[in-house]
């Protein structure tokens, strides 16, 4: 769940939602004591909560930097073995203002080398899962290449639709693809 | 010497940014509205969504940074902000943006990101004239000259040059660094003007050859989308992460300047640890050179690997920078006791919005997080609340220095209603838009092809807000000298 973009949203909200309540509390603390007549806090006190945040950043720091290596897209598992074995279908995709053309349309179940480009301007190529989850989304400029190996697991249609602005039809920009088994 | 002499260019600035942000308020709103009756048409809405994305982070918050920095600057150092440079400064920029103004009513829809090559292909394909790229262009390039040049060295020379005359100084430095306050506008002098050559002089070649002054295949290698857009984000990057770093080191000016009780036996008021103030900036700064590269991780091949790992780990970096000053900035405040005015609750609720904020930044700054969120509405969230969290941390500022400029005391009830009303509709859109983003919902796009209209009217309410917070602003500035503060 957490590779996913929703998982990321949510992990953002478990982990900002109680730091800002926290940090609303101790301002309103530090204005309670603006009007009491309370000397200057604790140093020593301060010094160890000072140490203990800053630990407690770097394991959030580290942890989520390690659990997010195999979620990109070229050290993904499937996509490093078809690296090797070379099974993966390929798909050519043209960009360009505003639809695609993908060659072919339809592919089996597995890993799939898209290899795309834009023709005209910046475009980009965003697959959604049929049950509308963002998959991957790659960016396409003109002149470069792009190619990315994808795992499709599950049959159905495939959205994919353009997430860089390219002008007008930007939010009509796109198209479909096929799994099939 | 009199006090006009540092209050009148700062006050100029502050009041024609109060015009752009209205005016890409309004766009705003509009773009809204559009949103949920579906009553326009693509190119009103983009045209909208242009002016929108320039009269803000630019017109807006850029200038009202800029003059509130060296007013600060001025009365802190005891020197006239007035000359040539800040002369120049505030023509050229608000020149530039009447520039863009112009040529988004003559049609040019390309997003203040430019896409480049967007404002080319787009008049090539007849969406509009080639005319309103030359004047875009001009209008860019006047901008960036501002933000690239002339401001950092109006900033240097009130910081570098020149004798300080008591006459003017109004607040003495407080703290023993040569406060860290004062630090992070250094970050900006010495950063920005190399890492915006490179895509300034890009913008003057294709400018002066739309003029046809040279031939267009003479500015070839600037026209190539790879080479513009490298240059483009190390700049872009780079100068948001100036005016956040800029905006740490106002919330430690302006905390310490609102505690109750002084520290030791010195009677100053200082941050917890002026030292770890001083690292953060320089830690933040350093790492945020190199975290430019996230806005292109989802190039996977054309992108070199290395570069987007050490644009993650940079990324993440950023964050213990801020998390050092989380720290200080909380420490300072309950150990000294806070006062609460409009400005110290500003700068505190501007900076817990920007720490917020800043775990979604280094989400996206997340190779693998990036490929499910780039392009999204996430991304909009992370910018939009960015450029709100800063602007809260200015509205500080500027109501600490609100008798200075305006010749009397600010309306403290209209005055929490600006700051608490501008920061709840901070949070409301970040994480609405951040949702948005979570479900994949493309940014950018009008119509919105995968949304509801209750999330539309969500985001609607929370903008409303910040509206009213505004409109609060306008009615303390046009309220009587008289009047009851």
């Amino acid at each position: 769940m957490l590779d996913t973009g929703l998982g990321a949203i949510l992990l953002f909200s478990y982990l900002t939602a109680p730091f800002l309540v926290i940090f609303i509390v101790l301002v309103l603390l530090s204005l309670r004591r603006g009007r009491s007549r309370e000397g200057v806090a604790q140093m020593s006190l301060t010094r160890a909560a000072e140490v203990a945040w800053l630990i407690g950043v770097g394991i959030v720091w580290l942890t989520i930097n390690l659990f997010s290596i195999p979620w990109i897209p070229w050290l993904q598992a499937g996509a490093q073995q078809t690296a090797v074995d070379g099974e993966a279908q390929v798909v050519q995709v043209d960009a360009y203002m505003w639809g695609y053309k993908i060659t072919p349309m339809e592919v089996r179940k597995g890993p799939v080398k898209f290899v795309a480009r834009a023709l005209d301007t910046i475009h980009s190529l965003a697959i959604y899962t049929p049950d509308g989850r963002l998959l991957t989304t790659i960016m396409l400029m003109p002149g470069m290449r792009e190619e990315v190996t994808i795992v499709f697991d599950r049959e159905g249609e495939y959205v994919v639709r353009c997430l860089e602005y390219c002008g007008d039809g930007h939010g009509y920009m796109y198209s479909k693809i096929s799994v099939v088994g | 010497m009199r006090v006009e002499d540092l209050t009148d260019y700062p006050r100029r600035m502050v009041l024609a940014s109060l015009f752009w942000f209205y005016l890409g308020g309004v766009a705003g709103i509009t773009m809204l509205l559009l949103h949920l009756t579906r009553l326009s048409t693509p190119p009103l809405y983009y045209q909208l969504m242009t002016l929108h994305g320039f009269a803000m982070p630019f017109g807006g918050l850029f200038q009202l940074m800029m003059g509130l920095s060296l007013l600060r600057a001025g009365f802190c150092y005891g020197k006239p902000v007035k000359g040539r440079i800040v002369e120049l400064s505030y023509i050229l920029l608000n020149a530039g943006m009447l520039l863009i103004l112009l040529a988004v009513a003559m049609g040019a829809r390309t997003s203040y990101t430019l896409m480049f090559p967007l404002p080319a292909s787009g008049a090539l394909r007849g969406l509009w004239p080639l005319e309103a790229v030359t004047v875009l262009v001009w209008g860019v390039v006047m901008v960036v000259s501002v933000i690239v040049a002339l401001y950092p060295a109006a900033l240097a020379r009130l910081i570098f040059t020149g004798k300080t005359q008591e006459a003017l100084v109004l607040e003495r430095f407080m703290g023993t660094l040569n406060p860290s306050g004062m630090a992070s506008m250094l970050p900006y002098i010495f950063i920005i003007p190399p890492v915006g050559a490179a895509i300034s002089l890009a913008a003057i070649a294709i400018g002066v050859a739309l003029l046809g002054l040279v031939p267009l295949s003479s500015v070839g290698w600037a026209l190539q989308s790879l080479n513009f857009n490298y240059p483009f984000w190390i700049f872009a990057h780079n100068l948001m992460e100036a005016m956040g770093v800029m905006a740490i080191g106002t919330v430690y000016w302006l905390v310490p300047r609102y505690t109750v009780r002084e520290q030791g036996e010195t009677g100053v008021r200082t941050l917890f640890s002026e030292r770890l103030g001083l690292f953060a900036i320089v830690f933040y700064s350093t790492a945020a050179i190199m975290a430019f590269p996230h806005h292109l991780f989802t190039m996977p091949t054309s992108q070199p690997q290395g570069l987007s790992y050490t644009g993650q780990i940079a990324s993440w970096l950023t964050g213990f920078g801020a998390a050092f000053s989380v720290f200080n900035v909380l420490a300072t405040s309950y150990i000294f006791g806070l006062r609460l005015t409009p400005a110290s609750l500003a700068a505190m609720l501007g900076f817990a919005v920007y720490v917020a904020d800043g775990f979604l930044a280094m989400q996206l700054g997340t190779i693998g997080w990036a490929y499910r969120l780039h392009g999204t509405y996430a991304a909009t969230a992370h910018l939009m609340t960015i450029l709100l969290a800063v602007t809260l941390i200015w509205i500080g500022a500027l109501y600490h220095s609100f008798q200075l400029l305006f010749g009397r005391p600010e309306n403290r009830k209209l005055a929490y209603v600006h700051v608490v009303a501008t920061a709840v509709a901070a949070l409301g859109l970040l994480y609405t838009m951040a949702a948005m983003g979570g479900l994949g919902i493309p940014r950018r796009a009008y119509p919105l092809p995968i949304t509801d209209p209750a999330t539309i009217a969500v985001l609607t309410l929370f903008a409303s807000i910040l509206a009213a917070g505004q409109i609060a602003f306008l009615t303390q500035l046009t309220r009587p000298k008289t009047a009851k503060t």
